[in-house]
């Protein structure tokens, strides 16, 4: 009889309960794309491998928190790692005064956190997905591209295109309300064929 | 005061990407657990997963396992 792999939720809840098999499973199967993510944002390996380890420190330490309030682990996981390497591309670019700790304010509630089923979902649809950001007018695609991979605010955004702030953050703000519009379409078309 | 006038924040909140009246507010809403807030936040989170996931998988190091491994035995 075949047994089905345990979900990244009941691995985290294993390792709560400091099962250390468990935690090395969870970290063979998130790491290989965590890690992509962090050498994606971060200057060089050294640096993103370094990243990697806080960030599964932190998953090991907050494993019960995580695992009470229900939260997705694919997402928890990717939203600290993306907060982690902006941060810590701020300090190296001499930013530290900016680089408040908005990894952890950002994660010190978790009940904000996507539900293992939503991400569930959003993982079937990937591919539509990313055909939805090819579908955004070059500017603003850039622009998003900066705020996501390179951390910069909408200030350095502007800077480093050489665009008004007002064009950037007007810019910026029609991205994602189309990206909302075409998700909340792309999940519809995901109910309805289920 | 009520949460619509963050409405438009909340992805670029999460980025980390618009200034700080706008992630002050979000943040005090967040603080005493605003369900408008909550709701709005978790569905921008979706989008914000999605956007990072168009990033590649990379090969891992063994011994960075290793010493990860080493590290949360100390913990």
């Amino acid at each position: 009889m075949m047994t089905q792999e345990p979900t990244a939720e009941e691995l985290l809840a294993r390792a709560a309960a400091r099962d250390e098999g468990a935690f090395n499973e969870l970290y063979d199967r998130a790491a290989p794309g965590v890690l992509g993510l962090l050498l994606r944002i971060l200057p060089n390996r050294a640096l993103a491998e370094e990243v990697l380890q806080d960030v599964f420190l932190r998953v090991w330490s907050d494993a019960r928190r995580w695992t009470k309030e229900n939260v997705s682990v694919a997402a928890g996981i990717t939203l600290l790692a993306r907060a982690k390497a902006v941060d810590r591309l701020r300090i190296e670019r001499n930013l530290a005064a900016r680089a408040t700790g908005k990894a952890d304010p950002l994660l010190k509630f978790y009940f904000w956190l996507p539900r293992p089923a939503e991400i569930q979902l959003l993982d079937g649809r990937r591919e539509l997905f990313r055909k939805v950001i090819n579908q955004l007018p070059k500017p603003q695609r850039q622009a998003l591209e900066l705020a996501v991979f390179d951390g910069l605010t909408e200030t350095e955004i502007a800077q480093k295109l050489g665009e008004p702030l007002a064009k950037v953050r007007s810019g910026l703000l029609a991205a994602v309300r189309f990206i909302r519009h075409r998700l909340a379409a792309v999940m519809r078309t995901w109910a309805a064929n289920i | 005061m009520g949460c619509q006038h963050l409405d438009e924040y909340y992805e670029l909140y999460l980025l980390g990407t618009v200034s700080e009246g706008a992630c002050h507010d979000i943040r005090e809403h967040l603080e005493r657990e605003c369900p408008y807030c909550v709701e709005h936040l978790r569905e921008a989170a979706h989008s914000i997963y999605l956007l990072t996931m168009t990033a590649r998988t990379a090969r891992l190091d063994p011994k960075q396992k290793a010493q990860l491994l080493k590290r949360l035995r100390k913990k």
